[in-house]
């Protein structure tokens, strides 16, 4: 159980990790928005906020 | 030094925003970590914890404080369970109510306001819920948390895509599995909730519970609201219950537990325990579809005004007063059907009497209001 | 000739008198009873808690078949649907009226007086309680029935229809008085 859910909490390293890396790649303002969007709630989930 | 592109400087800008506004957004929802104030009153002996049933509960947040209220006559013990569903505000009002102001004449009430702690932390996305909510009292304005239907997503993650009920394996929604009751028995080295339904298992054993009654509400549109629900063992009492409290103008239905439904309550407690469980809902319209704006005020004041078209409108079978379903007058029903199921029981078992005194009637809740009866 | 005529007259409004009570006040039941549901609704364990209150001894057997109603005088059938009570009973509705009409038909067959009680009030009125309701109120040889649970005449109207004694109590705990009038105790009848 608590293997199970700290697997996931670095999986969801792994994501913000590449979305960090795609909005530095990205060029389109839009598609950088979004992904800064989607940073929040995996941030906060990571950090066992919400 | 390399002139940065217009790309990178706009990427390091929405990450300092995306940063703001998670701090901003972590502020607020760390806010509801803080516990509820809870002022015991004269006839609290003890305070404990449920981690004293099941130490792997210590330092979690489904260590839920509990209330040790006993009378100066030996007689039987009582359990009353609050805020299972942290979203159900009656049932943890109403235990609040008999932490902060009842005595026991005879026997032994113990009373869990927060049953599932973890879920007072937060509240269910998408719905627009308050966090919190006033009551006014003598001493004040208090605050009181409005929580989510479950434990706290951060406390138990993953969710399974489908929940395997234990022992059971009755088949649940993946979500389920944060569902206090849903996780009945109980396993001490299951999740955090099946170990904190193993805990108050726990409770009822060691305590010697003769008699546990879970606090709930639900949407007006729910069939079950304004009812009783029984274990087999606890039928008559039950139905000598909802007799008494006609005479008092309350109407419940009586609705019997299913013995195909695991994991609730009023089915495991019953099963695997000697004590009779009820459970008891009333109706919530904050809870319910059809609700307008979400607010504390609605959670306060019950007051919505497209539940009352759907009433008036006739077409809709939904249990809602016109003039609303105030947490007041959902508290004084809980309240009412606490004693009468307790007068049931002493007047059926009189060498184990359990009396509570001090309790408001519903018609004082009414009129006085829920603050009245907090500290 | 004229103290005939007198004398007839006298015979025939006393004969008419007796006749002036309600129907209420005509028909009696007998032990022993047993009590049934029709939609699986926990108010047989009302129904079961009124009769004692009244002194009218009786067996509860919410899924009765119509093997059950040997030596049985009289069938009381709670009306009122309750999805937790099909869920535990494990029965679709199909299977619950199919049953209940089977308790009517034995109770029929065997000439056994059926009183249906509707104890729920409003909360078992509606969609899914009325098809239960409307099958044993037609069935039914006398009812007793909570007002809240009549407010739109339903068991009234069924009542007039089928010329049969209506009991309407303001409470649940009202239906004692037409349950003990129902089934006189011996010293009683005397």
């Amino acid at each position: 159980m608590v293997l199970l859910h700290w697997t996931y909490v670095v999986l969801a390293a792994v994501i913000v990790y590449l979305v960090v890396r795609e909005l530095f790649d990205q060029k389109d303002w839009r598609t950088q928005l979004t992904l800064a969007l989607v940073l929040i709630p995996l941030v906060l989930r990571i950090l066992h906020v919400k | 030094m390399p002139r940065l592109q217009a790309h990178t400087v706009r990427a390091l800008a929405l990450l300092v925003g995306a940063s703001v506004v998670s701090t901003v957004a972590g502020v607020e929802f760390a806010q509801m970590w803080e516990a509820d104030r809870v002022l015991p009153g004269d006839g609290v002996v003890r305070i404990g914890r449920l981690s004293e049933y099941h130490p792997g509960l210590r330092n979690t947040r489904y260590d839920a404080m509990v209330y040790y209220l006993e009378g100066e006559r030996p007689g039987g013990t009582a359990l009353v369970l609050g805020g299972t569903h942290p979203n159900e505000t009656a049932g943890f009002m109403a235990a609040l109510v008999l932490v902060e102001r009842s005595v026991v004449a005879s026997g032994r009430v113990v009373v869990i306001p927060q049953a599932c702690n973890s879920g007072f932390t937060c509240t269910d996305p998408l719905e627009a819920y308050p966090q919190s909510f006033p009551v006014a009292t003598a001493s004040g304005v208090r605050t009181f948390r409005y929580g989510a239907r479950a434990a706290n997503w951060v406390d138990q993650w993953p969710d399974p895509l489908v929940f395997m009920q234990y022992p059971s394996n009755q088949q649940l929604s993946g979500f389920e599995t944060r569902n206090l009751n849903r996780a009945y028995p109980g396993r001490p080295d299951g999740t955090l909730t099946e170990q904190a339904a193993f805990a108050i298992m726990q409770l009822i054993r060691r305590e010697e519970v003769d008699v546990a009654i879970d606090l709930h509400e639900a949407a007006p549109e729910f069939p079950n609201v304004n009812a009783i629900v029984t274990h087999e063992k606890g039928r008559d009492l039950a139905a000598q219950a909802v007799l008494a409290l006609e005479f008092e103008d309350l109407q419940y239905s009586l609705e019997l537990s299913p013995d195909n439904f695991r994991g609730l309550s009023h089915r495991e407690w019953g099963d695997r325990t000697e004590a009779i469980p009820f459970l008891m809902e009333t109706s919530n319209p904050i809870q319910g579809r059809l609700r307008g704006k979400t607010s504390a005020e609605l959670l306060v004041t019950g007051s919505d005004s497209l539940y009352a078209r759907a009433v008036r409108s006739g077409v809709m079978r939904v249990t809602y007063d016109v003039g609303g379903e105030p947490l007041k007058r959902r508290v004084g029903r809980h309240l009412a059907g606490i004693l009468a199921l307790l007068e049931a029981y002493s007047a059926t078992y009189g060498e184990r009497p359990i009396m509570l005194a001090n309790v408001p009637s519903y018609e004082e809740m009414i009129t006085a209001g829920l603050g009245a009866f907090l500290r | 000739m004229n103290n005939a005529i007198r004398l007839g007259a006298i015979t025939a409004l006393l004969c008419s008198c007796t006749l002036l009570g309600t129907a209420e006040g005509d028909l009696r039941l007998k032990e022993p009873v047993l009590i049934t549901s029709a939609g699986q609704s926990a108010d047989v364990s009302m129904a079961e808690l009124l009769c004692k209150k009244a002194g009218v001894k009786a067996t509860v057997l919410p899924m009765a078949r119509e093997s059950d109603l040997k030596e049985v005088k009289t069938l009381i059938i709670v009306a009122g649907f309750s999805s937790k009570g099909l869920g535990a009973a494990g029965v679709s509705r199909e299977e619950e009226m199919e049953r209940v009409q089977g308790m009517i038909s034995g109770a029929g067959k065997n000439k056994i007086p059926i009183l249906m009680m509707h104890i729920g009030g409003m909360a078992r009125r509606g969609g899914q309680s009325d098809d239960f309701n409307k099958a044993a109120a037609e069935a039914a040889d006398c009812m007793i029935v909570v007002k809240q649970g009549d407010e739109d005449q339903l068991f009234s109207n069924i009542a007039a229809q089928r010329k049969v004694p209506l009991h309407l109590v303001d409470k649940m705990s009202g239906a004692v008085v037409p349950l003990k009038e129902l089934f006189p105790k011996e010293e009683e009848k005397k």
